[in-house]
């Protein structure tokens, strides 16, 4: 061992010094960075031709638990899912009204009642026959509000998946190119941990959206993404998810590839098209996306919303079609419409289409309601009553009263229990609450499951800087150790120069 | 006369470590020149009498300069990665060329090297400072030579190494490792029989990007479960089934879940590598890896999702070269922007029978000699020669403390050869007084 030599080991002695500062110093400044992973050096000997010359880096590593990260995305992806779900179910609920508010549409109901109980007692009274007209009024618009409102929902959902389609498309993008970068720098031998990082944040962001598999490719370090259920979105380039939103969704649109639709519905609605493969939910492909935010709003658009829709339809059906009965209105002929008209017309009955998207058309008719042209004593003594009747005479509002506490029928696809009218606005209103609760209890269980992996995710990769500090301080005194040696080596050297004179 | 025979002797005396100071000097001067070796000097006595009672003349000294070329200095690390260094003993062949395309074993200079910082120069050859070219021989991607009869024992074999010519690579796929699961559950007899589809892209002669879709249909039998699968796969490039395949797995025993047999109607399989062969519309052959029966190691069958694990496949699209760097057995690998990395010559490491004998010239190269002997080029890392190594330079093995002590004993015994000379000298005065 020479002196030179003890040079040069100092020196390589203090390059990784220097070199695991850097590491520490990065670590500690991206303590707070989300999604960094601390990173830490490997030295071992170095051997020269044979012999040990000083100390060389064999790596920095990054601290990943795969396994944990798999499992805090798959539970991102579930709860970005429920929370979607439960979004929706809130606003279908809070549209239909609950026990305490005045608009909603049980109160309307009983409201509507009450007005015809109290126009029972005066039928001749000009006011109450007023007030029997605005309460049927309030309760068509309560149809028509409700049905914007889930017709909205619907709306919203689809171009809220256009718009996560674009970010899923847009980081599929970024994760080819870095993972081409990558691969270049890997075969290099190059650092690419803080790519590496990026590119764990950006598939973060596709898993909750899309819930994916990675597979780790051979040699360069690349990846590729699958769907959880096998679907390629990231090879050597990446997918496109191919959506195309509807500007304004009308109620009688829907999703529904496998045509088994109900008349009055059009398929025309997107499903999520990945290289000519529909693997929406419901698209009916085995390997259809499950989970996610994506998968969520595709819930909302096909499944939540729609359901809302169906009931509130059979429900404005089973009125209109009441009402619009010549044993509840005897003053009306085969052609005459009733109390409510579908858009205006009698509800055409044996027109299965009729149903789709009836609350939406939903009206007062114009026959009954003086601003329109029509006779305010209509209400009295039926809605096609060619002359008006006796004044005192309640026997109609009284069959109009009958209708409403009489049971009625309902389209089968609505699920609701052959009731009153009031009682099945009131029981679609409770099973709405119901949805809401559970799927509002679901995601919270599910952001408590998120939390506990999400916690052991950042104690396993986040940064301590308590222990950064300590490591730094262990390098410093390495540095000095080293310095020391080189000190000691230009003495020796300044020795022999001395010696020489 | 004896006192004349000490005059010669101090001569000489000054002369021999005039000629030390001077290899002093340019070891140090050399002290960081990569590949240099330090100069040494031997003394040796001349002797001019038989020791005879009563009368000595005094012979002197003679000197000779010798490198010790096999002496190998610390490999040190740079941020080039044509930068080569031997580890181990060996010597890299270089040629100066006017004519580096077209070497002509009769005019050009073949030279060997230890060390070198090898760059590309306006034709894409590996040069360095001195001029001196790098040389290797052609090879394919699988690293093997082009030219299979490599000449040993001559340079006449090798030829300049060249990245520029080897721009582009594309490289088709011929394996894809497939691990996976497939739902028991679909076998079912009251299940529904819709198929599971995998698109895997692979690549063909020219980089395009081609896809295989794997479809995986269970067969519904009468009752219970088939545990069989109809595997069939289509290529992408000419729209056609390239492979059909029946794979039954195990049900029941220790070997549950894997695969039983698999019967090929288009198609091969082969139990022995766990392989289907499929020949893909371009005519190669792609080897998919599915495992071999009864051991699990690739598709499985069980009560699950339907779970790809590892696609995991070679081949690559076309890329651009961007650099060559240098791996541990001689190969010079380009690197492209596709990530692909291929060998595209090797460097043969030369072993001398006598390297001390070879003689230095310019550039810190070797040229060998009569004294040397031949030469015999080995694979590196094989025989006697060490493995090459990129992004590394050998240092000089001049040790600055060594010279600096060879330097006081050098000035000492100058003074002392100085002396006896200015002794002689008072000496011979002293006799010429004697007559007055």
């Amino acid at each position: 061992m020479t002196i030179a030599h003890a040079l040069s080991n100092a020196l390589s002695g203090l390059l990784a010094n220097q070199r695991q500062a850097d590491v520490t110093a990065h670590n500690i400044a991206n303590a707070t960075t989300p999604g960094f992973s601390r990173q830490e050096v490997t030295v071992e000997p170095h051997l020269g031709g044979g012999q040990g010359a000083g100390v060389r880096i064999s790596a920095v590593q990054r601290q990943v638990d795969l396994l944990l990260v798999r499992e805090s995305r798959a539970a991102q992806a579930r709860l970005d899912f429920l929370t979607t779900s439960a979004d929706a179910f809130t606003r279908v609920a809070e549209a239909l009204g609950d026990a305490d508010s005045t608009n909603g549409l049980p109160q309307l109901f009983q409201r509507t009642e009450e007005a015809f109980r109290a126009l029972e007692t005066t039928p001749e009274s000009v006011p109450r026959q007023q007030d029997a007209l605005r309460s049927l009024q309030s309760l068509t618009r309560g149809f028509n509000e409700a049905s914007n409102e889930f017709g909205n929902i619907r709306g919203e959902a689809d171009a809220a998946i256009a718009r996560e389609v674009g970010i899923v498309n847009s980081s599929l993008q970024e994760l080819a190119r870095l993972n081409r970068q990558i691969g270049l720098y890997n075969s290099s031998g190059a650092n690419t941990n803080d790519l590496q990082d990026q590119r764990d944040r950006l598939i973060d962001e596709v898993a909750r959206r899309i819930p994916i598999r990675v597979l780790r490719n051979d040699g360069a370090g690349g990846i590729s993404l699958l769907t959880h259920e096998g679907v390629p979105l990231l090879d050597h380039d990446a997918a496109t998810l191919a959506f195309d939103p509807r500007p304004i969704v009308n109620t009688g649109e829907i999703y529904d590839p496998s045509g088994s639709a109900d008349p009055g519905f059009t398929h025309i609605l997107s499903g999520l098209n990945v290289d000519g493969r529909d693997i929406a939910p419901g698209s009916g492909d085995a390997q259809s996306v499950g989970s996610g935010l994506i998968a969520g709003l595709f819930r909302v658009r096909d499944e939540i919303a729609p359901a809302a829709l169906a009931r509130l339809d059979a429900i404005a059906y089973a009125v209109a079609d009441r009402f619009q009965d010549s044993t509840v209105d005897t003053t009306l002929g085969p052609a005459d419409a009733g109390l409510f008209t579908d858009a205006g017309a009698r509800l055409n009955t044996t027109d299965p289409a009729a149903i789709a998207g009836l609350a939406s058309r939903l009206a007062v008719n114009d026959a009954l309601d003086p601003a329109a042209g029509g006779t305010l004593s209509r209400l009295r003594d039926g809605a096609a009553a060619a002359t008006p009747g006796l004044a005192g005479d309640p026997a109609q509002v009284s069959r109009f009263i009958g209708a409403f506490t009489a049971p009625a029928s309902y389209s089968s696809v609505s699920g609701l229990t052959a009731n009153t009218l009031p009682a099945a606005a009131r029981e679609f209103t409770q099973l709405a609450h119901q949805a809401r609760t559970a799927e509002v209890r679901n995601t919270t269980a599910q952001e408590v499951t998120l939390q506990t992996v999400s916690e052991r995710r950042l104690s396993h990769a986040g940064v301590s800087i308590d222990e950064e500090l300590q490591k730094l301080a262990l390098f410093e005194r390495s540095f000095a150790a080293n310095s020391q040696v080189i000190q000691a080596a230009s003495r020796m050297l300044d020795e022999l120069l001395g010696i020489v004179r | 006369m004896s006192l004349g025979s000490s005059l010669n002797a101090g001569v000489l005396g000054l002369q021999a470590n005039a000629a030390r100071l001077a290899t002093i000097s340019e070891n140090i001067a050399n002290n960081n020149t990569a590949g240099y070796k330090r100069a040494e000097i031997d003394f040796s006595t001349i002797v001019l009498s038989d020791d005879q009672p009563g009368s000595f003349t005094a012979g002197g000294v003679t000197s000779s300069v010798r490198r010790s070329i096999n002496e190998r200095g610390l490999v040190e690390a740079t941020g080039n990665s044509t930068d080569i260094s031997i580890k181990g003993g060996g010597f890299i062949p270089v040629a100066k060329s006017n004519t580096p395309d077209n070497l002509n074993p009769a005019g050009d200079e073949y030279r060997l090297a230890t060390t070198g910082s090898f760059r590309p120069d306006v034709n894409g050859n590996l040069v360095t400072n001195g001029g001196h070219y790098l040389l290797g021989f052609r090879v394919d991607q699988n690293g093997t030579a082009l030219n299979p009869a490599i000449a040993r024992n001559s340079f006449e074999s090798l030829e300049v190494v060249n990245i520029g010519a080897s721009g582009f690579t594309a490289s088709p796929t011929t394996t894809i490792e497939f691990a996976g699961n497939l739902p028991a559950q679909d076998t079912d007899a009251a299940a529904s029989g819709d198929p599971r589809i995998l698109p895997v892209e692979y690549f063909d002669e020219l980089g395009n990007s081609q896809t295989l879709t794997l479809t995986f249909t269970p067969t519904i039998p009468a009752t219970g479960f088939s545990a069989n699968w109809q595997f069939t796969v289509t290529d992408s490039a000419n729209a056609a089934t390239v492979g059909d395949f029946g794979i039954q797995f195990n049900q029941s025993g220790a070997t549950a879940g894997t695969i039983d047999a698999v019967t090929a109607t288009t198609g091969s399989y082969d139990p022995a590598t766990g392989a289907l062969t499929v020949t893909v519309a371009g005519g190669n052959d792609i080897a998919i890896d599915i495992g071999r029966p009864a051991t699990g190691d690739g598709l499985v069958q069980f009560s699950g999702e339907f779970a790809p694990l590892r696609i995991s496949k070679d081949g690559a699209s076309f890329g651009n070269i961007l650099r060559a760097e240098i791996s541990d057995d001689g190969m010079v690998n380009a690197i492209f922007d596709n990530g692909q990395t291929r060998p595209i010559y090797q460097i043969l490491v030369a072993d001398v029978i006598n390297p001390n004998g070879m003689q230095l010239t310019d550039g810190n190269v070797f040229r060998l000699t009569q004294e040397s002997g031949g030469l015999f080029l080995f694979n590196a890392g094989t025989g006697p020669v060490g493995t090459t190594a990129g992004y590394s330079l050998e240092n000089s093995t001049v040790d600055i403390a060594q010279e600096l002590t060879a330097l006081i004993e050098t000035q000492r015994s100058y003074s002392s050869s100085a002396r006896i000379v200015t002794t002689v000298d008072e000496m011979l005065q002293e006799t010429t007084n004697l007559k007055r």
